[in-house]
């Protein structure tokens, strides 16, 4: 590690550290524009110039000394860029001499040029690093007169969500590298040269990215801002709340932005585990519902026929009464937007105090619990880093579109791919955006997840290329496994799969070669088909043969849809049997809007909106949403995340926990919760994956980020450029999987033989069901700004069906459903493959597509 | 907008390049060769066929003053008016180019021959006033008679 001295302090760094990130680890910050820690340095603002020597040799190539017999030092003749210098052993760095200050001085003074001087109205004041950087280091005025200074455009909508003022852009490119090297999305450039060079956006529609906020965090002046905050308080106003995002399963740690009980803005909080400091746009600006003019403010209970306002007291009564006559005809559907506490006290509801098994979840995967199991007793190790896996690590990513469902996780995973040289597989039965960063893309045949698992297998075994000493001392009945494997061979599997033997055996010898394995599966590995359990007997067996299980970087990651999924399946709201016809209980979901919902006698809905199952109700009871109350979210990855009261309660409203224990006191059970936090301490003696966590543990490694906010920790990263082993900030706590509990444990290799495909009639076309980040939900459509964001319903068809039926790219189709109708326009453009059409759920018209139905396409 | 040909070609540019993005600046040089220009419409083409976002295109085709995203004329002057072209009256030249185009610099003759353009250093200093003609030929040190033979023989030609 070379040794370097930054102003007389001493510190030694791995190999490759720029000398901004050196000067970082004796506390030393160079200010800086263009450079930051998460993108590629550039050089192009020269801010951070400082004086560099290096150890004087004598042509003996001995280290020559001077006067004091100390090291002599060669200074260069110049002063270097401290984000573009690597560090060299015995480096000598001073970032506080005259020349340095000078420097400083002269390129603010250039800046300033052409910056205006509108920080009283401008949303970057306060948190902005040019002002701050010119209070600190520039000078008090300008040699320049005032009416030389460069005028240009100010408010240039960059799409819908951001405002760009060009005159205060300094040119540092941080919003076109990150859109670049992390988002991926090449929307942003620069166009023209000197002083008409300018941002602009050509995408349609304008800066098409679903990370595009990102960049007003980055924005190092004031000249990228968001179209939903912008001039609505100043940042100095605006108090910070540390929570976790309630969108989807990610759970983007965030801050809550409130001032006057509004959520003014939100911004991500740094966890280099979960989010870096990222989050997507979804995250960022659907906020609104929080303090929409239409939350329920009072318990609601139907009277004459009508929805009118009652008390607590009364629809507590009403609701205990009609369920203590239900007695065991009662049933429960917990929404897995709900937090931990509010499920689990829901569970407990019905199992302890009303007796019955009947409480079910919506996750919106198939009913049955092969994927959670899966993921209870194979999880990805506790340490894995989506965002960090190096070149020793394969991620297969089965089944899932993470651009549009968990679309941080896209980013991180496409970050690991080209940052840090891990492989990526990707095998669905359509392309995604991640298939762009995978070494290789597999596309099966509808349905067939399952029979490309096993010809990966086949070819493993075949090929002997099973991890033997795993294998003889951990799994049991491979003998048994192989014998029912016989009539699966690659050829058959490849066939049925439709995709070439050569591609599956790639893949398998890959995956048999990588010292680490992950499997990250998604809702069209689960949910297409009736094959659940045949897939998940699949990966595991998979893991199993090739050893990975049971340490960081290996083992699985279900990619669920929503922020608490996992806490809903971990408290095991698993029922089939969702239907009751006395008495039910709806918390935090609208099962009526899919269509299949039939009314018990006696309805309670729970909610935050008069949803189409509340419409419906007997009782309706105000719930508090995720920014008014204290509560944890376990996410994708199995981290438990606390969240925090932001808001003051709207109206009555209370926690979907109190509710529920509410009814349970009512019913005769003993409960006394004070608070969310003195259910988590029940969930963790009850619930054996919680063992261990309290809130008080998960408040403990809360951080705040580094001021001025955006500007990144230092980096910790695996890069070329090795930063180091700086400050790793992550917050939350992963419950450990139980192949990591038990180091010795064996396992079964079990076997589930995938259902028969039943094949497509001529002119029939297979339906895949796809998410929209994106779409007509209830939560994101009480944010206007992001309506234009929701795309059009569209059904994606293969260019070769789409030429059989005489259509074109955007004509006009009609989809015949069974008993449906739907009338969209058509893509063609290369994402599905033959006899397989796309269509995304829950657009306009779109709602609670039957996913694998069987379809016929009409020219209109 | 493109001939089958030069999309052909542009094709074959994108293969011969391990970052394709290095296939732009070409692929841009023959569709201005064609075209005359590059419009919206060719960019699209263009970063179509390379594989980069029209964002992309763009910044490369605006960057570079060889290309232009507007129509030129027939011939193009590119002026140098420098310091040391300054010097040896450059300035009072570009005026009675003008003034004999009837156009001012960055405009284009009514008939729309030839555009007229100022330039910064061409690389000649050392033979000022110089002016650069289609991108290709250097005219050196420029008289009040030899501009006029010039502009004679590009309106004729």
């Amino acid at each position: 590690m070379p040794k370097v001295i930054v102003d007389n302090k001493l510190t030694k760094v791995p190999n490759g550290t720029l000398v901004v990130e050196a000067a970082k680890r004796v506390g030393i910050e160079i200010p800086v524009f263009c450079y930051h820690p998460k993108l590629q340095p550039v050089g192009m603002c020269r801010m951070c110039l400082v004086e560099v020597g290096t150890p004087k040799r004598g042509k003996d190539g001995q280290i020559e000394k001077d006067a004091q017999g100390n090291d002599a030092i060669a200074w260069m003749p110049k002063l270097q860029a401290a984000c573009t210098t690597v560090v060299s052993d015995g480096m000598v760095i001073r970032t506080d001499t005259n020349q340095v200050a000078d420097a400083r001085r002269g390129i603010l003074e250039f800046l300033l040029t052409s910056h205006p001087l509108d920080c009283p109205v401008c949303d970057k004041g306060g948190e902005c690093p040019l002002q701050n950087l010119t209070m600190a280091f520039g000078p008090g005025q300008s040699r320049f007169p005032a009416e030389s200074k460069f005028h240009n455009e100010k408010r240039v909508p960059l799409g819908d969500l951001i405002m760009l003022d060009r005159e205060r852009c300094i040119q540092c490119s941080r919003c076109i590298r990150f859109q670049d090297e992390i988002a991926d999305d090449h929307v942003l450039g620069f166009n023209a040269r000197g002083r008409g060079l300018e941002i602009v956006s050509l995408s349609n529609p304008a800066f098409d990215s679903k990370y595009s906020g990102n960049t007003i965090d980055i924005c190092p002046v004031g000249a990228l801002t968001s179209r939903d905050f912008r001039l609505s308080a100043r940042v100095w106003e605006v108090k910070d709340y540390p929570s976790v995002c309630a969108h989807c399963s990610v759970g983007c740690n965030i801050l809550i932005g409130e001032r006057d009980h509004e959520i003014k803005r939100i911004v991500p909080r740094e966890n280099s585990a979960v989010n870096e400091i990222w989050t997507c746009d979804k995250g960022r600006f659907a906020h609104h519902f929080a303090f929409a003019p239409d939350r329920l403010t009072t318990p609601l209970i139907r009277r004459n026929g009508k929805l009118e306002v009652g008390s607590w007291n009364d629809a507590l009564n009403l609701v205990a009464q009609k369920f203590a006559e239900a007695k065991s005809d009662v049933g429960g559907l917990g929404g897995d937007r709900a937090a931990n506490e509010d499920l689990f006290l829901f569970q407990k509801l019905f199992r302890e105090t009303l007796g019955s098994n009947n409480v079910g979840h919506r996750v919106g995967w198939s009913a049955s619990n092969a994927g959670a199991e899966l993921v209870r007793v194979y999880g990805a190790g506790v340490g894995t880093i989506l965002g960090a896996l190096d070149k020793s690590v394969t991620a297969l990513v089965l089944g899932a579109d993470p651009e549009e469902e968990q679309p941080v996780i896209r980013l991180r995973l496409t970050r690991s791919a080209r940052a840090f040289g891990a492989t990526i597989i990707t095998a669905n039965p359509r392309v995604t955006k991640l298939a762009m960063h995978a070494k290789q893309s597999i596309v099966y045949n509808y349905g067939t997840e399952a029979y490309f698992l096993l010809g990966v297998i086949r070819v493993i075994l075949d090929e002997r290329l099973e991890v033997r000493d795993f294998v003889d001392t951990r799994v049991t009945n491979l003998d048994a496994f192989k014998k029912s494997l016989d009539p699966f061979t690659v050829e058959r599997c490849a066939q049925i799969a439709h995709v070439k033997p050569e591609k599956i055996r790639d893949a398998a010898r890959t995956i048999a070669q990588s010292p680490n394995l992950l499997i990250l599966f998604g809702r069209e590995a689960m949910a297409s088909m009736q094959n659940d359990d045949a897939v998940a007997s699949s990966i595991a067996a998979l893991l199993l043969i090739t050893g990975h299980i049971g340490r960081a970087n290996n083992g699985v990651v279900a990619l669920y849809p929503h922020n608490n999924s996992h806490g809903a399946l971990d408290f095991d709201l698993t029922s089939k049997n969702k239907s009751a016809s006395r008495a039910m209980y709806v918390m935090a979901c609208d099962p009526a809007s899919d269509g299949d919902f039939i009314k018990p006698d006696f309805l309670v809905v729970q909610d935050l909106f008069l949803t189409e199952t509340a419409q419906i109700a007997d009782v309706v009871l105000p719930a508090q949403s995720f920014a008014e109350r204290d509560g944890t979210f376990t996410n994708t990855e199995r981290r438990v995340q606390l969240f925090r009261a932001a808001l003051k309660p709207v109206g009555a409203s209370k926690p979907d926990w109190w509710i529920v224990s509410e009814i349970a006191k009512r019913l005769g059970a003993k409960w006394n919760y004070q608070n969310a936090s003195q259910v988590m301490d029940e969930i963790a003696t009850t619930v054996p994956q919680y063992a261990g966590i309290s809130y008080t543990a998960l408040a403990e490694n809360v951080k705040m980020p580094r001021a001025p906010y955006g500007q990144g920790n230092p980096s910790d990263e695996p890069t070329d450029i090795a930063m180091g082993d700086l400050e790793n900030v992550s917050s939350g706590m992963q419950w450990a999987s139980v192949a990591e509990r038990d180091g010795a444990m064996k396992f079964e290799l079990t076997w589930s033989e995938p259902s028969q495909q039943s094949s497509v009639n001529s002119q029939q076309y297979r339906l895949a069901v796809a998410r929209s980040l994106y779409d007509r939900g209830t939560l994101i459509s009480k944010t206007a700004i992001i309506q234009p964001r929701v795309p059009a319903p569209y059904i994606e068809i293969n260019s070769l069906d789409a030429e059989e039926l005489g259509i074109a790219d955007g004509a006009r189709v009609r989809v015949l459903f069974d008993a449906r109708v739907i009338e969209v326009n058509a893509r063609v453009d290369g994402h599905v493959p033959p006899s397989v059409v796309l269509m995304p759920n829950n657009l306009d018209g779109t709602a609670a597509l039957p996913m694998g139905a069987r379809v016929k396409i009409e020219k209109v | 907008m493109l001939s089958e040909k030069t999309i052909n070609d542009i094709k074959l540019l994108a293969t011969k390049y391990p970052d394709k993005r290095s296939a732009l600046m070409p692929a841009l040089h023959l569709a201005q060769k064609e075209i005359g220009h590059l419009p919206d419409a060719v960019l699209d083409d263009i970063a179509e066929i390379i594989g980069v976002s029209r964002t992309e295109a763009s910044s490369v085709a605006t960057f570079y003053t060889m290309y232009t995203r507007e129509p030129r004329g027939t011939h193009t002057i590119f002026f140098c008016n420098d310091l040391p072209c300054a010097l040896r009256g450059a300035d009072e030249m570009l005026e009675q180019l003008e003034h004999k185009l009837g156009c001012k610099a960055g405009q284009t003759t009514a008939d729309g021959k030839i555009t007229l353009r100022e330039a910064e250093c061409l690389g000649g200093c050392d033979h000022a006033p110089v002016a650069l003609i289609d991108g290709a030929e250097h005219q050196s040190d420029l008289t009040l008679e030899k501009l006029d033979a010039l502009v004679a023989r590009l309106i004729n030609s």
